[in-house]
């Protein structure tokens, strides 16, 4: 299988009838949910391939000797204004702005062209008619309608629409932009953390992103399990962040680990903004924005890895960057879902604190049967139909798992594949 | 009389130390923020090379280290290390 074909981001839109992957070969595929079928009750629609386009492209700064890879880091939509769907998708330096719009009908009966385009003779024109539209077949088309470029000296990890829906931020590792969607040419830096001198340098920007409801608030993670709530409105450049979120640390268990494992590599805001939520290598952490200390809830993904963190120093698996996600808008339920390894993905229900690891691929789940649980044998005699920790596949990894806004719908990418799962009906 | 517990990170540590004596004293640190700020960085200097060259008229080459993507003046890259620029024509097979 192709280099390309790794999946590097999945986003919902905000209906949840479109679901957009992005790749490492530049690409985006967009998904369509399928009309509910009236006689088919228990079953919501499935998702058919709608579009598929190409996103971004390798690039070569010259000035820099710098090869700027085409993979797609994050697609954020936009919410729909009119008939045609927008979206954002940046890879490491490059923020393009999507149109995706529909077209069923096209004009026919032109008077100097036959239908297939080719000029007619004019001497043979002796008639005019007045052309009308005609019925086609569905063609779906994107176009770039705003190219956000040469704003980032780092790599963009982060991309998130404000919620007054005519600005978003761009972060990279050192520095945040905020950008107006109207304009291209310039972009207000709102974070800088890079120091006078690089030999200083102990921390990264690894996440951001704005607050669901306050237009002014975002929130950054660091590298050393850190976040930081800005507030625009204190100053043009949030260096002073108006909140420091830190659980601190027990230093009889530091290691040479202990920062390396507490980099965040995903931070997402709750539906209402009063929780966000951490994603560390080894836990997900759920924070209340008004306790600073400590996080209100910890769940543990894969305890069992702490003891081999070394060879997963060893294979880089210690750097993968796992992402996610919190569950639709339902007000009932609260769960959270993230990834693991050997294809395995954890979902955590807050309410019962229960949690349940689930695995997507296709040898060891028939289609429309309903998910085996799977459990991770840590140590000591495995059970029957556990998995040991050693016989555990790193290379299955699946960093990428995003929720529908509405209905129980998820969709978990593997490296190369994307599984759309949803829950029991009836 | 103590009886010392063994975290699991520490031994994890012990056994890193152990396999790389030389690791670096920052826990974490440094390092690996400057390969993260330096990813993607494929040095070709024709200047280099020549000069490289030029040094190292009679003696052997030296082939790449194991980390291709270091940047050094007296290393000389051959064309086996050079990027390869990717064609983007195939469709994704997520769009079948």
């Amino acid at each position: 299988s192709y280099a390309a074909d790794i999946i590097s981001t999945v986003e919902f839109n905000h209906s949840g009838e479109l679901l957009a992957t992005g790749d490492k070969g530049g690409r985006v595929v967009i998904f369509q949910q399928e009309q509910e079928n009236k006689t088919q009750s228990h079953s919501r629609g499935e998702y058919n391939v709608y579009s598929t386009f190409q996103s971004h492209e390798p690039e070569f700064d010259y000035l820099k000797s710098l090869e700027i890879e085409e993979k797609i880091n994050k697609i954020r939509w936009l919410p729909q204004k009119n008939a045609a769907q927008f979206l954002l998708s940046t890879n490491d330096k490059t923020i393009k702005l999507w149109k995706i719009s529909e077209r069923d009908k096209r004009p026919e009966g032109y008077n100097l062209k036959e239908e297939d385009g080719r000029y007619r003779d004019p001497t043979t024109v002796t008639t005019l008619r007045v052309p009308v539209f005609r019925p086609m077949d569905l063609m779906v088309e994107a176009s770039p309608r705003r190219i956000f470029a040469n704003a980032h000296t780092y790599h963009i990890n982060s991309i998130s629409i404000n919620s007054d829906y005519e600005t978003y931020l761009s972060a990279d590792d050192l520095r945040i932009n905020l950008w107006h969607l109207e304009i291209t040419d310039r972009s207000f830096n709102i974070v800088d953390i890079k120091p006078a001198n690089m030999e200083e340098l102990t921390e990264v920007i690894t996440a951001a992103e704005f607050h669901p409801n306050s237009c002014n608030t975002f929130v950054y993670s660091s590298s050393k399990g850190t976040i930081r709530l800005c507030d625009m409105r204190a100053s043009a450049l949030c260096d002073r962040h108006s909140k420091l979120f830190e659980e601190p640390e027990d230093p009889s268990n530091r290691s040479f680990f202990s920062e390396i494992i507490s980099s965040i590599s995903d931070v997402k805001f709750s539906h209402s903004g009063r929780y966000m939520m951490t994603r560390d290598y080894l836990s997900v952490k759920i924070w209340d924005l008004n306790m600073e200390n400590r996080p209100v809830e910890t769940y543990q993904v894969h305890e069992y890895l702490r003891s081999k963190l070394c060879s997963l120093y060893e294979n880089d698996c210690i750097f993968d960057k796992f992402e996610c996600c919190w569950n639709g808008s339902d007000r009932q339920v609260h769960i959270v879902m993230t990834g693991s390894y050997n294809n395995f993905f954890r979902m955590f229900d807050r309410n019962t604190k229960r949690d349940i690891t689930l695995e997507a691929s296709r040898e060891n789940n028939k289609p429309r049967t309903v998910l085996k649980p799977r459990k991770v044998c840590a140590s000591g005699k495995r059970k029957k139909d556990e998995i040991s920790v050693d016989s555990l596949d790193f290379n299955k990894k699946i960093l990428h798992t995003a929720w529908h806004p509405k209905e129980n719908i998820i969709a978990v990418a593997t490296t190369n594949n994307l599984y759309i799962f949803q829950d029991k009906m009836n | 009389q103590e009886k010392e517990t063994v975290i699991p990170e520490r031994a994890e540590e012990a056994k890193l130390k152990a396999k790389y004596p030389n690791l670096g004293q920052k826990p974490g640190g440094s390092d690996f923020l400057m390969k993260r700020l330096q990813k993607g960085q494929k040095y070709f200097d024709s200047g280099d090379y020549n000069m490289a060259k030029a040094k190292m008229k009679n003696k052997q080459l030296p082939s790449a280290g194991p980390d291709k993507n270091l940047v050094t003046g007296d290393h000389i890259p051959t064309p086996q290390d050079l990027p390869q620029r990717k064609s983007s024509l195939v469709t994704s097979k997520l769009a079948g």
